[in-house]
């Protein structure tokens, strides 16, 4: 996403053809508005590297990021693997930050909780608190700290389950008339832990199938030397 | 990696994130719904529908495989079911059969209430071709004796040809080697009724002897004579289906189909003494 040597040789070359083409030497007043025009276009278009790949991208996250609601939503809801519904949309969160680094993380799970907590009907709001941070710490760690690995990635997993089951027990001690603290940990808590640690593969695997040739160099997805 | 956490994307990513989550709240405790709630809704309800069918139709092809045991399970329970409702359909076959049997006993014993009956079941039948000869379960330790009468709640069946300590032989009215007196109850009309060789095997028999003009018609009920008879009076032998007229000694005679049905008789009476 940082613009870089490519991108600003692209955009110099970008403006002289402008420059050019709409004969801005000439000294046209309209043309000279055109050429300004453009060239912000460009030059916001390519400070934000806002290429097709990028729009791809986006499209292909959001397309998950509606599928997994919809697993959430109506196939776990229906077969609630061990009596609880999996969270599939903290582990999306976190696969896209580790994989598409900490904006594109943080973005991700702003979006997937406020969507989860709307489809989901919740009446406390809390998970843009959890999935926010955990898309963009993920993301940073990643860059700086470790590298993409399975150990990695299931500590991600484990720490963010452990501090999905914590909002839970709060909203369940919230909504929940009559559960005591040991009762929304053991009867709630627990179980969603287990299942949210299982299940968290799904996200995981389907993303990194998903985004894989994102990541390839334009010689490995043509096969060309 | 601290400089991220001042970065202007991460200002506004942090309150839109806050925003995310107390306009929604403070809404939603108002009794209220976000525009942006309300959109997201609005575009995943239909999406979710069609989810729901596909999970619909997951569950119902998974449920054959996932549900085997349970349908196996439940197939045992409904086997071992089956077994335990059909033993009771047929106790409850055996309740109605005693309770029949014991009806026609009480209304028999209130009818004759000067008999004195002994209750027999028909264990066997002797080895021929047309099932006149009855082996009951009772004998002379019951105190029946061979030429007691045996009937049932139809009518007469027989009588006893020999005896033993717990058993007893029954011959049937329709076997060719009885003969007893009986007559019309309609019109009165006196007879002797046979046993015949050909009509056993249907369980009919001749009523014979009938006087020349006697007025006996099919369907007329024949009873038992009674008189110098081991057959007390006015036991029901059968119901007249035919007669025949002799051209030469103009004589009268009726085919009798008996009334105790004696292929399907599981219990009988014995009666052991009656008052004449």
């Amino acid at each position: 996403m940082r613009a870089d040597g490519n991108n600003l040789k692209r955009r110099e070359s970008l403006n002289g053809k402008r420059k050019r083409k709409f004969g801005t030497e000439a000294g046209d007043a309209d043309n000279e508005q055109k050429v300004t025009f453009f060239n912000k276009f460009n030059m916001w278009r390519l400070r934000f590297s806002v290429d097709g790949e990028i729009v791809l991208k986006a499209i292909v996250i959001v397309l998950m990021l509606v599928f997994f609601v919809l697993l959430q939503t109506t196939m776990f809801t229906r077969f609630r693997p061990f009596g609880s519904v999996p969270d599939l949309m903290l582990p999306f969160t976190v696969a896209v930050g580790v994989l598409e680094r900490e904006k594109a993380g943080a973005v991700t799970g702003l979006i997937s909780a406020f969507v989860i907590e709307a489809v989901g009907g919740a009446t406390i709001t809390l998970l843009p608190l959890l999935y926010m941070p955990a898309g963009y710490i993920c993301g940073l760690l990643t860059t700086y700290r470790f590298r993409d690995s399975f150990p990695v990635m299931l500590t991600y997993t484990g720490i963010s389950s452990i501090l999905r089951s914590v909002i839970t027990v709060i909203v369940a001690l919230r909504t929940i008339f009559g559960i005591t603290f040991v009762e929304a940990i053991t009867d709630i808590a627990f179980p969603e832990l287990i299942v949210n640690v299982i299940f968290a593969a799904i996200p995981h695997v389907l993303v990194r199938l998903v985004m894989r040739p994102f990541h390839k160099t334009r010689a490995e997805r043509t096969g060309s030397e | 990696m601290k400089k991220h956490f001042r970065s202007k994307f991460f200002y506004i990513i942090s309150a839109l994130t806050l925003a995310a989550v107390i306009f929604p709240t403070v809404l939603i405790s108002m009794g209220h719904t976000d525009i942006f709630r309300s959109a997201v809704n609005t575009l995943f309800t239909p999406l979710k529908k069609l989810s729901l069918h596909a999970v619909d139709a997951i569950d119902g092809y998974a449920s054959y495989f996932t549900e085997f045991d349970k349908l196996e399970e439940e197939n045992d329970r409904l086997k071992e079911e089956l077994t335990a409702l059909r033993e009771e359909v047929h106790r409850s076959k055996q309740l109605e059969e005693k309770y029949e049997w014991l009806s026609e006993y009480l209304e028999l014993k209130m009818q004759n209430p000067q008999y004195k009956m002994k209750n027999a079941m028909v264990c066997g039948r002797e080895s021929g071709n047309y099932g006149s000869v009855f082996m009951l379960d009772v004998g002379s330790s019951s105190g029946v004796a061979a030429g007691m009468p045996v009937v049932t709640g139809d009518g007469v069946l027989g009588y006893i040809s020999e005896t033993g300590v717990n058993w007893a032989k029954a011959v049937s009215l329709t076997e060719s080697s009885s003969s007893i007196g009986a007559y019309d109850e309609r019109s009165g009309a006196l007879g002797i009724l046979k046993g015949d060789y050909k009509l056993s095997a249907e369980g009919k028999c001749l009523l014979t002897y009938i006087e020349e003009g006697s007025d006996i018609k099919e369907g007329d009920r024949i009873l038992t004579g009674g008189y110098g008879s081991i057959y007390p009076r006015g036991l029901i032998i059968g119901y007249v289906t035919e007669i025949k007229t002799d051209p030469y000694s103009r004589s009268i005679t009726a085919v009798v189909s008996s009334s105790a049905e004696s292929r399907r008789i599981s219990q009988v009476m014995v009666i052991t003494d009656y008052e004449s």
